[in-house]
Order: C-alpha cells, then sequence, then structure tokens
C-alpha cells in the first residue's frame, strides 16, 4: 500500500479518536502520526501509525508501553461494526524454522520451541498444527517418508507480557479481534512414542525443522462466558494456547487435566518463559501449588487433577471427575462450552457425557496423515451432518471438530 | 515453471504426448491438489500436475488408518475418495488455473461408462490439457481388473479415446502382473498417447502389538523409495519390448526422490518422470531434482534432457 499523505494520517487518527471517545476513553495525541486512549485503571492504548498499518501497543502504566499488534487501515472500518475477527486467513507455509531448544521436560516429553520469521507473519490459531520433517538425514541420507503432525502448544507474541496478557480481556473486543499480532516464537510439546518422535529429540538448538503450518481450523472461540478444557495426557498440549486465548476474551477456563501418574504432570507446567529449574517434586504438595498456579495465570479459574495411579489429585479417568461435578452440580450450565483432547477413549467418553448434559463441546481429533494439507485423503474421520455422513479431512476441515459431528466408531 | 531459470527450461523442455511441458517432472495423481501452489510458490520444476484419481460418484473410501509408514516407503489404502467428477469439476478444477502448467486429469471407474463419462466431461474442460487412465488402483474392488486383463483394457482404452476431443490419453499401468509387457500391448493398441508406470505395488504391515493389520483396509499399496528399483525394471521392460518400437512415450513413476533418481528412469527409457510420496517430506523437491538433472545434463555437453531417454535399455 501506498504511504498514507499526511492528511490521510489525520483522518485515521480522527478515526481512531472518534472511536475511543465513544467507548469511553480520553484520547490525546502525542505526536503528528500517534494517539493514545487513556482511562483512569484500565490499559492505556497507544497507536502509531506507520505505512499501512497501525501499530498497537498497550501500557498498564503510563511509561512502559508493550507492542501488542497491528491494525490494518483497511480494517479500521470493521472496529465499529460486528465484523468477525479478522485472524482466519489460512497461509500454509512450507518453511526451516530456526531450532531455539528442544528440552527434556520429564521422561519421554519434550518441549520444541521453535522461532517464526517476522515478515510476513504467521496468524496462529490455538488448535492449529504444523506438520514436522522429525529427522535430519546427513547428505545422501534417506529421510523419514512422512512428517508428523504436532499442535501449536504455546505461541510467544512479540512483545509478550504475562501480565499484561492477564488484563487482555479490557481491551473493547472489536479492537482485540481485529489486531494481527505478531507471533515470534511457537513451541510443541511432544510425547515420544516411535521411530518419529524418537528423532525429534536429536534436533538440536540453532538447527532448523522443515514446518508445514499453520494447518488446519484450530479452536473457534464462541460467546461462551464458562470453559471445561479437558485433557488427556499429552492431549493437555494444545489447551495451553487455548487458555490463553480464552482468558483474553473473559471466559473462566476450568481445566480437568488427566495424566498416566504425577511425573506425566511435568509438562502441563512448561511455558516458553518457564524456567524449569522452578519445577519441583512431581507427587508433593508444592508441586500440585505450582499447576495450579501456573494454570491460574493463564487463566484457568479451577484445576482439576487426576491421575490412574492416584499419584497425583484424584484417582480414576478425567472423564469420571467431570461426569461426577456435572452430576453434582458443581459447575456451570449456561454458556458453557466444553473443549477436549487426549486419546480416542477419553474424546468418546467426553462427547456421550456432554451429549447427556446438552453442552456444546469441541474436540481436537487425531489421525495418521501424509499431506497435512487436504489434498490426499489420507487422515479421514467419519462424521455426520443433515446430509448423513462423510468422511471429512481431519487435516483441513479439522482437527476441531463438534462433538456432535463426529460418529465414534472405533 | 515459475522461479526456475530460463537457461535450464530450455536444456529440461519435454513433451508428453504432445503436451508441452517446461521440466520432465510431474506430480503424480493422488499426492497434491491446487492449494500444491501455497506451499510451493512458483512451483519451481514441476512441469505438469496430475489430479487425484476421479470417478463418476462421490466415493467416501476405506476405513481409516489409510496410510502407514514402512522402513522404505509408505503403504496407503485411500480407497479413492473424492467428491464425484461433477464437484470436482465444479469445486476444484478453477482452483488449478492458479497454477499456471499442464493439469492432467486421472480417472477411474467400475464400469466402462463409468470411464466413459468422466473422460468425456473432464476432456471437454479446457483446464485439462489430458486425461491419465487409472486401471490399476489395488485398493478398490475390481480395480485390477482392467488393468490386468488385456482384452479388456485394450476395449477400454478405445471406447475412452473416442471421447477425448483429440487431447492425449496416458493409461497408467499396476505393476501387479506378471508381464507389464502385455497391458502396455493391449493400451497402445487400444489408441494410448502415452504409458505410465508404475502405480503403487500391493502392500501390508502388521501390529505385532496387536497382531492386526494396521491398515483399514488391511492391505494397501507400496509407494516411495523401497519401490524404486522395481519401477526402473518395469520402465526398461517397457521401453524395450514395446514403446520404444510404436514411439510411445513413457511417464515413469516409483520412489523417485532425487535426481539420481530420476535419471535412472530417464536412462531406463522414460520421456517424463513423476514424483509422488517424496512430495509428503520435501514439497520443493522438484526444484532440487530438476536442478540435479540440468546439471548433470550440462556436465555432459547434452544440449536437452530428451537426449537421454533409453540410453541405458541395451
Ligand atoms: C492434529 C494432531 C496434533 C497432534 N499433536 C500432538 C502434540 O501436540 N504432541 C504430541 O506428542 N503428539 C501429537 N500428535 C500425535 C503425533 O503426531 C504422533 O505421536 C506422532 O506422529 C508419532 O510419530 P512416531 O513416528 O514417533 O510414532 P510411530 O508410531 O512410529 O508412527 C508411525 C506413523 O503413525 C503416525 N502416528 C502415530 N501416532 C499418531 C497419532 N497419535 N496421531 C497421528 N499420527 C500418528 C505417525 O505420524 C507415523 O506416520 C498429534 C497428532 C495430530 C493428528
Ligand atoms: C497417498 C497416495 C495416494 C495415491 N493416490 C493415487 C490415485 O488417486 N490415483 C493414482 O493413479 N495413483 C495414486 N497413487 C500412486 C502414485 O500416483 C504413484 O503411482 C505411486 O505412489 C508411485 O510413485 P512414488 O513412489 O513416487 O509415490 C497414490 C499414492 C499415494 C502414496
Ligand atoms: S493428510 Fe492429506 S488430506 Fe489430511
Amino acid at each position: 500500500m501506498d504511504r498514507p499523505g499526511e492528511q490521510q494520517h489525520d483522518g485515521y487518527a480522527r478515526e481512531l479518536e472518534d472511536y475511543g471517545q465513544a467507548l469511553g476513553y480520553r484520547c490525546r495525541r502525542t505526536a503528528p502520526d500517534a494517539l493514545r486512549w487513556e482511562r483512569p485503571g484500565a490499559l492505556t492504548v497507544a497507536f502509531t501509525l506507520r505505512n499501512s498499518f497501525i501499530d498497537v501497543a498497550l501500557a498498564a502504566t503510563p511509561d512502559t508501553l508493550t507492542p501488542w499488534g497491528r491494525l490494518p487501515y483497511d480494517r479500521l472500518a470493521h472496529l465499529t461494526g460486528s465484523a468477525p475477527p479478522a485472524c482466519d486467513a489460512r497461509d500454509t507455509r512450507c518453511l526451516p524454522l530456526t531450532v531455539l531448544g528442544n528440552t527434556m521436560l520429564c521422561p519421554g516429553h519434550y518441549l520444541l520451541r521453535l522461532q517464526l520469521p517476522p515478515e510476513p507473519a504467521f496468524c496462529l490459531q490455538p488448535g492449529q498444527f504444523f506438520h514436522l520433517a522429525c529427522d535430519q538425514p546427513p547428505d545422501g541420507g534417506v529421510p523419514l517418508a512422512l512428517r508428523r503432525p504436532f499442535s501449536i502448544h504455546n505461541i510467544t507474541y512479540t512483545g509478550f507480557d504475562r501480565a499484561l496478557l492477564a488484563r487482555a480481556g479490557e481491551l473493547p473486543a472489536a479492537l482485540r479481534d481485529q489486531l494481527d499480532r505478531q507471533p515470534a516464537e511457537v513451541t510443541f510439546l511432544y510425547k515420544v512414542v516411535g521411530r518419529g518422535t524418537n528423532l525429534l529429540t536429536q534436533v538440536r538448538t540453532g538447527q532448523t525443522v522443515d514446518a508445514i503450518g499453520p494447518c488446519g481450523n484450530g479452536f473457534a472461540v464462541g460467546t461462551e462466558r464458562h470453559a471445561l478444557l479437558v485433557a488427556g495426557g499429552i492431549g493437555a498440549a494444545p489447551l495451553v494456547a487455548l487458555a490463553e486465548l480464552l482468558r483474553s476474551r473473559n471466559v473462566a477456563v476450568h481445566l480437568y487435566l488427566g495424566a498416566l501418574k504425577s511425573e506425566f504432570l511435568v509438562p502441563a507446567l512448561c511455558r516458553p518463559d518457564h524456567t524449569l529449574t522452578r519445577h519441583p517434586v512431581p507427587g508433593t504438595p508444592e508441586f500440585r501449588r505450582l499447576i495450579t498456579e501456573e494454570f491460574a495465570e493463564i487463566g484457568a479459574a479451577a484445576v482439576h487433577i487426576c491421575t490412574d495411579d492416584g499419584s497425583e489429585g484424584e484417582k480414576g479417568f478425567v472423564t469420571e471427575v467431570l461426569a461426577r461435578h456435572l452430576t453434582e452440580g458443581r459447575l456451570p450450565t449456561d454458556d458453557v462450552c466444553v473443549y477436549a483432547c487426549g486419546p480416542h477413549g477419553m474424546l468418546r467418553a467426553t462427547a456421550q457425557l456432554v451429549g447427556r448434559h446438552a453442552l456444546d463441546c469441541r474436540v481436537l481429533l487425531e489421525e495418521r496423515m501424509a499431506c497435512g494439507i487436504g489434498a490426499c485423503y489420507a487422515c479421514t474421520c467419519t462424521t455426520v451432518g443433515a446430509a448423513g455422513t462423510e468422511k471429512k479431512r481431519v487435516c483441513k476441515d479439522g482437527p476441531v471438530f463438534d462433538a456432535k459431528e463426529i460418529v465414534w466408531e472405533r | 515453471m515459475g522461479a526456475m531459470s530460463t537457461a535450464a527450461d530450455n536444456i529440461l523442455a519435454s513433451q508428453l504426448a504432445g503436451i508441452r511441458l517446461a521440466s520432465p517432472l510431474v506430480v503424480a495423481s493422488g499426492i497434491f491438489g491446487p492449494d500444491y501452489a501455497e506451499l510451493v510458490p512458483g512451483l519451481p520444476g514441476v512441469g505438469a500436475v496430475i489430479t487425484k484419481t476421479i470417478t463418476r460418484e462421490p466415493r467416501s473410501g476405506n476405513k481409516e488408518p489409510r496410510v502407514v509408514e514402512t522402513r522404505a516407503g509408505i503403504l496407503n489404502a485411500i480407497g479413492l475418495q473424492n467428491p464425484g467428477v461433477h464437484t470436482f469439476i465444479a469445486r476444484e478444477i478453477p482452483k488449478y488455473r492458479r497454477l499456471d502448467i499442464p493439469v492432467i486429469a486421472s480417472i477411474a471407474g467400475n464400469t466402462i461408462e463409468d470411464y466413459r463419462t468422466c473422460a468425456t466431461l473432464l476432456a471437454s474442460l479446457d483446464e485439462v490439457r489430458g486425461i491419465e487412465l487409472n486401471v490399476s488402483c489395488p485398493n478398490v474392488k475390481n480395480g485390477v481388473m482392467f488393468g490386468s486383463d488385456a482384452c479388456m483394457l485394450e476395449e477400454l482404452v478405445g471406447i475412452v479415446k473416442g471421447c477425448m476431443g483429440g487431447k492425449p490419453l496416458i493409461v497408467k499401468l499396476t505393476p501387479n502382473v506378471t508381464d507389464i509387457a502385455v497391458p502396455a500391448r493391449a493400451a497402445i493398441d487400444g489408441g494410448a498417447n502415452a504409458i505410465s508406470l508404475i502405480n503403487t505395488l500391493h502392500g501390508m504391515a502388521i501390529d505385532v502389538k496387536t497382531q492386526r493389520p494396521i491398515l483399514g483396509n488391511r492391505v494397501g499399496g507400496y509407494s516411495g523409495i523401497g519401490v524404486h528399483p522395481v519401477a526402473v525394471y518395469l520402465v526398461h521392460r517397457c521401453y524395450t519390448a514395446v514403446c520404444r518400437e510404436r514411439f510411445i512415450p513413457i511417464l515413469g513413476l516409483g520412489g523417485v526422490a532425487t535426481a539420481e533418481d530420476a535419471l535412472e528412469l530417464l536412462l531406463a527409457g522414460a520421456t517424463c518422470v513423476g514424483v509422488g510420496t517424496a512430495l509428503f517430506r520435501t514439497p520443493n523437491v522438484c526444484a532440487t531434482i530438476a536442478a540435479g538433472i540440468a546439471t548433470y545434463l550440462r556436465d555432459r555437453c547434452e544440449e536437452s534432457v530428451t537426449a537421454i531417454i533409453g540410453k541405458a535399455a541395451v
């Protein structure tokens, strides 16, 4: 886009002023091409007009501005309307991404951090995945034939600030939804199960991992007031980014976390800015406190933990605990959406359970993949809709589906 | 062929049954659709793309899992899931326009009438430059029959040829026969303008923990690096036994992942080379392969890739 002239800048600035005032902010020009919205007790929003977009920064105190996102000029008009969130462009790319770290969190569980290029910025949604080439074959060596899909575990944005994130819900919804945020880093939490994930553990910081992504639809966060997040085992991976998104939309998160045994809960603690040295020993009260605190920080109103062997939290399956809480009326049933991710059996049980309680539920499915972009029809699942049953592609039509839509065969 | 240099263009320029290609490399059927160009902008090194196989009626395909990685390749049993020829023409074909390289439509059917309908509809489209007849998909009941029964194959090819409006017809052969020269001859007698081979080999993988086949369909088609020597042999056999003397070009494919793999097929008698499974791991592999072929040719002072076709077929 051409550089807007001074006059045009002025026009955009005035539009922003009018909009801010309508929302009850005091608007102040800090430079010819910069202005701020201020209101006592609220986050300050600072706008700087650039070539083809407006830089938006937030401040909890007037002097510490943190870059937050970009608002393209052509979306200014959407601020006052009720346009859908802008970030639904699916620009799947195939790129070598630099490894920032690949560390073991607990036996068999690793955290892989990949750097994202700044331009053009990726548009990532929790629930989407990347299709990763897991090996680094030596020259002339034989590479793995297929890539492996891994959910986005966490997204770190430029100017990432957890304290601000916790307050992002205060931003006017239309502004929040129209902002393009600049993801700087994406992390994956993976469990070693076979040949591909074993080879992935060999990848070193500074090497590159060839990644196709972002793939799939991601979680469509609705207008619900409460979210029940149900995770089984490594299924916790995609729910961390989701919890943060829900938090930024003022949705109360109730987390149900299930694992085989206590040490496998460790991955649930990790975040890109988390120092692993803070990990206390699984099974201790300190450990429990930390998990609850961590999830509280990213927005969980309540955290319920269960392990199959009872070594942490309640003994039993996460779906059994959820079932009990629902029957005992311990959870809200209005304005609730359930998000579930984990082994097939757990998802099926969750779907049946929420069906009985007539709750909305979205499930993240896994299936063996080849292309990862919807071309080969390797990764299908059976769905049922108005037109009868249909085989849909987990990689393109999913991986997130409405639980009602799925025919649970296996 | 967008991003490749023009010097490389000339040396790699090929033709497949009258379709001019900027590179001899063709994206095999069933691997990537039009969205492929999103991953690999400009599709460097790619000369043409073949669509996934289309049938007259929609097909919902096989039970999952449909794909499994083996030690030297993959097994698949997709079962020809596709939306049917009408929906395909309405929804998918327009997307191929963006690609800016020749598109060949792959078709299959259970009856001659199925083939006739698909061929007539697809060949009438400007976007479709030719048809590949899939008579060899091992995953569908009766799929093998057309490909392994020479009389039926010749009849089928003759009938389909009649509804192509003059566009080239490529017949894709199954490797799962005793002598590949027999169906190759039948296809050419029926009027095929080119032969492509190989489709996947029958294969199976068993989970030793559960003692059950892994694929939902139990058996599948084997592709990828493990099948390459089989492909080289079968291309060589087709070329020397039938295609050379009948002047029928071969689209050779099977396990191609490097320039050397592609060169082997060219030297065995292929005019063009298909790339399939390797694209899953490396979507832009055709750029590397094309560059490797060009270097090989220049090192040997060859002016065109066509000069080496069949050189090893002695
Ligand atoms: C959308 C999606 C998101 C995922 N997110 C994560 C994640 O965040 N963390 C994580 O640890 N795992 C995740 N998985 C599962 C992960 O892809 C598999 O664990 C991995 O592919 C196993 O590869 P392998 O070679 O080590 O195992 P092997 O068992 O040796 O793999 C053999 C083949 O089966 C496939 N396969 C095996 N298990 C699965 C599975 N569960 N799902 C799909 N394909 C499988 C492999 O890709 C490979 O092609 C996800 C799967 C999908 C489909
Ligand atoms: C997932 C997958 C789907 C395929 N689908 C088709 C298809 O629809 N029609 C067809 O003629 N061949 C199909 N094939 C076969 C390929 O086109 C090709 O003949 C074969 O895989 C050998 O080449 P490769 O080793 O380079 O993959 C498919 C192969 C794979 C791996
Ligand atoms: S993996 Fe190819 S369609 Fe999903």
